[in-house]
């Protein structure tokens, strides 16, 4: 290290941003999306990019739990790319790259390039990395993109706990201007990230020293989201759909923390073994403060989450930890009090480097099966850069191809309607119709339903409400979980809709015309259950 | 001040104390509790059964495991006296055999920074009632010997280091130690003694550790010699091990699973990898290079052929070795090493805690968890007859309760229609993984068939012991009539029946029938050549 603090921060900037430019490329070049999971949820996307692009605004036009974020971040990848099978990559290459921004300034000026260099990487490669944490390489899924785009903005805002060593001119300016944007994508992709942020934030404001960045960061925040809602005008409607996420998908409270803290168990002794380092030397109680904010909430954001591993907070303690180690390791005195100091660089990267080569490893395979063309195609029309394929996933993957048939089936039978339908809605937890024939997107319904998550007996929309705006209903015979939903609206279908068209695996329903209304009915027959646990990440 | 590098800790007694404590913790409850596998279990008490009644491994029952497996968990059911005590009983009895070798060759080895720890890992890995790599709260038996090997395997490796001091005593305890822990692994598991023999011919090769090489494999050589001439079934331990050999293959699976499963352990592999590299750009040793290599690739091909996701505890060996090179080449820097090589020896010690305390914190918490659970008799116990002190727990396992209650409800449905026949029952066999009826009933137990039935590991199509044979001497027949799995379409159920239902139609009649069960007598002989076929069995 006998670089200067300029030269260090050269390094740090150019080694990140060229990364992250590589991980983009690598990602959004093949143009096509191959997935092997969770095929319902990258649906939810989709449409929600086309909604977005046909002029809807989340919150506003439909309902979501999950941030206006989530759906503009596809919008754009589509806009970029001209495709729906090359959106997600391209989302993600541009978030990959808008987070690269910031961790440049923040690891530049806080961490040696020994510590920044490792920890950047981990964290581009957590945002790139076309899987849900935790699951296995093989398992590649644009789905619940927002969790690793959440984690690494938390785990990169959270090193600012440390104080800049190499200050910049405007650095102070600059610290706000980071910590501001990555609060605000942490607060409209997925709320839990941006409260967490927004605590620890507050949690700055006790640093003397770092006060006056924390104070532009709340300044900026409170203007962005004045403006946001100036031109967004669905800011309550967001909370509304949040609360009703929060009354429906309850979990079992501490023993589902207990669980999850035990799944975690190697990440927190390692967290532990850092912490204890830092605080053996500094005996401070902000460290230990700090040290509690990455344990205690990353837990409960994992919580909240589908997700089978992954607290990357746990990851930013350690980094920041190292650096502390690092600083305080020159000696006076006490002889023996740099040797973890210079041991402490090795144990971080044995602990990032696992998830770097998995995340690696899977990155390079969809870069492999995507330019491959490896898989099957959706058969969609508009989804013909789009394909599914197994590789190695253990496990019965037959649902996926079962649901990917009735995907395609029900699009037959939409373009053989004899009239073009003014939009189309499908009663089940995502609508891939609408995206996939370019159909008008329907308004005022939710952008999917996950029963259990985001509706249930208790809390649901009137069926005039969500059904209001709709021409053609999609009544699939199983789907994901389509049997629930119909036992809620199916009264409301038989009234207001007619039966135009049945199947083995749909039932096509057009709204009737206002004279003909009348209590007219055909009753189903509902055997199954959701029985898919889509979106729950867990694999048995 | 370099207290971490000092030998004057002594290793020795801190792990035999440690051996004691687990050995207590496990066997003082005197119960078993567990919340899945329990079939598992079965198949376990089922073979301590059969050796306390008389039978002798591989020669009255086919099995792919070692006699010394039988014999351990047949100790501890005769030292507890009960079917619940026998496996606490049998680990803590092997923990602390066991805590002997480690003792010693950790103690002559390795620093204590590296020995205590290491040390504790390798005792909690035989003690904790787990399997590898599952979580805290999954309490099971199951697969005891697999941890057993790693246990010994992981010891045994660490001999690749030079003793600290040479000396005739030396010698002596370590050809005794090594040859005592390859004895168990090919006696327990044969895929650990093959690999523990080849790390015996690697050292063949280093001059200063010839003599107490040659001196185990002498020992090993006698003692297979000597278990022979009691034994007299080494040829069929060897027939039944070919057998699930062809049945499983020697490498299982599809490239993507290897890939898989290489990739759950990869994070051990990384520290090796570190460990390994940080070593060897200190001592520049090819012959060093080779035994991490072989440590990484013996280490998978053995927990391929388990039932084991985590845990490929060769790894963490080879970064004890490696650790204890990186601070021997400190030591030998001397004690005005110059501060790059000071924090060597910190980082270093610092790594090799990472490699082994998180499992040894895991493991910690699971096995007292057991002794809580086991104390305070949570769970309720196998509604079986001698089973009472075996508990199944739901420890928030709730789908492995469901599983566990349901297997119970047909046990007992299973137990009362054997009840029902009048005569004393005997010689049962069960067309199902694991048997507890004949221990249950105290009944003496079927010849020549096997505790242990399990689709693509012990049997499959083409390899299975014939029905001729392995039903010979069996009186009655338990057909489960329903698959117990929430998948039915991959239950192998009706393929094992498949395979042996003409021989039972032949040969057996139908004597009961249950929800859940479908009992077979056998025929009473019509020609005195049926029993003739049935004594031919060679």
């Amino acid at each position: 290290m006998t670089f200067s603090g300029a030269r260090q921060r050269q390094w740090v900037w150019g080694v990140l941003l060229a990364a992250a430019v590589v991980f983009g490329l690598v990602l959004a070049l093949p143009g096509r999306t191959v997935t092997t999971a969770y095929l319902n949820d990258l649906f939810i996307f989709l449409d929600g990019a086309h909604r977005i692009a046909s002029g809807q605004v989340p919150n506003r036009d439909f309902h979501t739990a999950l941030g206006p974020l989530a759906f503009y971040l596809p919008a754009l990848g589509y806009w970029i790319s001209g495709t729906m099978g090359g959106a997600m990559p391209a989302a993600m290459a541009a978030a990959t790259l808008g987070l690269a921004l910031p961790m440049a300034h923040i690891f530049g000026s806080r961490l040696r390039p020994a510590v920044a260099i490792p920890y950047g990487l981990f964290l581009l490669l957590i945002v790139a990395v076309p899987i849900n944490l935790g699951e296995g390489i093989a398992s590649l899924s644009f789905a619940m993109f927002y969790n690793r785009i959440g984690w690494a903005a938390l785990a990169t805002l959270l090193i600012m706990y440390l104080r800049p060593e190499r200050v910049h001119g405007r650095q102070d300016l600059l610290d706000g201007l980071c910590a501001a944007a990555l609060a605000l994508a942490m607060l409209y992709i997925k709320v839990t990230y941006g409260l967490v942020a927004l605590a620890f934030l507050a949690f700055m404001l006790f640093d003397a020293r770092q006060r006056r960045w924390a104070l532009w960061a709340f300044g900026l925040i409170t203007l962005a989201m004045l403006l946001i809602e100036a031109f967004w005008q669905a800011s309550l409607a967001h909370v509304e759909d949040l609360v009703l996420a929060g009354r429906v998908s309850g979990t079992r409270g501490i023993v589902d923390l207990v669980l999850a803290f035990l799944r975690h168990l190697p990440d927190y002794i390692l967290l532990a073994i850092f912490a204890a380092l830092v605080l053996w030397r500094t005996r401070s109680l902000r460290d230990l403060l700090f040290f509690g904010i990455c344990a205690g909430p990353g837990l409960m954001i994992q919580n909240q989450n589908s997700q089978p591993w992954g607290i990357i907070t746990l990851f930013a303690g350690a980094a920041a930890a190292t650096e502390i180690l690092l600083r305080v390791g020159l000696p006076f005195g006490r002889e023996d009090s740099r040797i973890s100091a210079s041991g402490a660089p090795l144990l971080l990267l044995a602990f990032l480097l696992p998830t770097s080569l998995h995340c690696f490893l899977a990155l390079g395979l969809h870069a492999i099966v995507a330019t491959g063309r490896v898989g099957e195609p959706f058969g969609l029309p508009r989804f013909n850069e789009l394909r599914l394929t197994t590789l190695w996933v253990p496990g019965e993957r037959s649902f996926m191809t079962d649901y990917l048939q009735s995907i395609r089936e029900g699009a037959r039978l939409l373009s053989e309607l004899p009239a073009k339908p003014d939009n189309v809605s499908v009663l089940d937890f995502a609508n891939p119709f609408s995206a996939g024939l370019g159909l008008p997107p329907s308004r005022g319904d939710y952008a999917w339903l996950h029963w259990g998550r985001n509706i249930n007996d208790l809390h649901h929309l009137p069926p005039e409400q969500l059904l209001g705006g709709v021409d053609v209903l999609m009544v699939p015979k199983s789907g994901i979980n389509g049997a629930p939903l119909y036992n809620l609206y199916g009264a409301h279908i038989r009234e207001a809709f007619h039966l135009i068209r049945e199947t083995d695996r749909w039932i096509v329903h057009r709204r009737r015309e206002a004279r003909m209304l009348s209590s007219v009915g055909q009753s189903l027959e509902h055997a199954h259950p959701s029985s898919v646990g889509a979106g729950d990440g867990m694999s048995p | 001040m370099r207290l971490w590098a000092e030998r004057s800790i002594s290793v020795g007694p801190i792990l035999l104390a440690a051996a004691a404590l687990f050995a207590l913790l496990l066997a003082l409850p005197g119960q078993t509790v567990t919340t899945r596998y329990l079939n598992d279990l079965f198949v376990i008490l089922d073979g301590a059964y059969r050796v306390a009644s008389g039978q002798v491994p591989n020669q009255d029952f086919h099995t792919p495991l070692g006699p010394f497996a039988y014999y351990l968990s047949a100790a501890g059911y005769a030292l507890s006296g009960t079917l619940g005590g026998a496996m606490p009983t049998a680990m803590a009895v092997i923990t602390l055999l066991l805590a002997l070798p480690i003792a010693h060759i950790l103690g002559s080895r390795l620093h204590p920074v590296i020995a205590v720890p290491f040390g504790l890992f390798l005792l909690l890995i035989l003690a904790v009632p787990i399997n590898l790599g599952e979580g805290i709260t999954s309490l099971t038996f199951a697969k005891f010997y697999n941890r057993i090997g790693w246990a010994a395997l992981g010891a045994l490796l660490v001999m690749y280091l030079h003793p600290v001091h040479t000396g005739r005593r030396q010698e002596i305890l370590d050809a005794a130690c090594a040859a005592a822990l390859t004895l168990v692994m090919l006696y327990m598991k044969l895929s650990y003694g093959v690999v523990a023999l080849a790390f015996l011919l690697l050292m063949l090769t280093d001059r200063l550790q010839r003599r107490w090489t040659l001196g185990a494999l002498g020992i090993t050589i006698t003692a297979a010699l000597i278990t022979e001439l009691l034994w007299q079934s080494s040829l069929a331990y060897l027939a039944d091990l070919r057998l699930s050999l062809e049945v499983s293959g020697a490498l299982r699976g599809t490239w993507g699973q290897i890939t898989d499963h290489v990739l759950v352990n990869l994070t051990d592999y990384v520290l090796l990898g570190l460990l390994a590299g940080i070593a060897l750009y200190r001592t520049r040793s090819f012959r060093d290079f080779l035994f991490y290599g072989f440590c990484a690739v013996a280490g998978f091909l053995i927990i391929n052929q388990n039932f084991q996701a985590w845990g490929i505890i060769m790894l963490h060996a080879g970064a004890a070795v490696a650790a204890e090179r990186i601070l021997r080449v400190e030591d030998r820097q001397g004690g005005i090493a110059e501060y790059g090589g000071r924090s060597m020896t910190a980082g270093t010690s610092l790594l090799f805690l990472a490699v082994v305390l998180p499992a040894i914190v895991h493991s910690s918490i699971a096995l007292g968890l057991h002794t809580v659970a086991a104390s305070m008799r949570a769970g309720t116990a196998v509604p079986l007859p001698h089973l009472e002190r075996v508990r199944v727990a739901n420890l928030w396992t709730w789908n492995d309760y469901d599983t566990a209650i349901a297997y119970q409800n047909k046990l007992r449905d299973g137990l009362d229609i054997l009840s029902t026949l009048g005569s004393n029952p005997e010689r049962i066999f069960v067309l199902d993984l694991g048997n507890p009826f004949s221990m249950a009933l105290n009944a003496p137990p079927a010849q020549g068939d096997t505790p242990w039935l399990q689709w693509d590991r012990t049997l499959n199509t083409d390899a299975l012991v014939p029905a001729e044979k392995l039903l010979s001497k069996v009186q009655i027949v338990m057909t489960p009539r329903s698959a117990d799995s929430p998948n039915p379409e991959q239950d192998p159920l009706p393929q094992i029946k498949a395979l042996y239902e003409p021989y039972i139609a032949a040969h057996f009649e139908l004597a009961a029938q249950t929800e859940h069960w479908s009992l077979h007598r056998r025929r009473l002989p019509a020609s005195p050549q049926a029993t003739l076929t049935g004594d031919k069995r060679p």
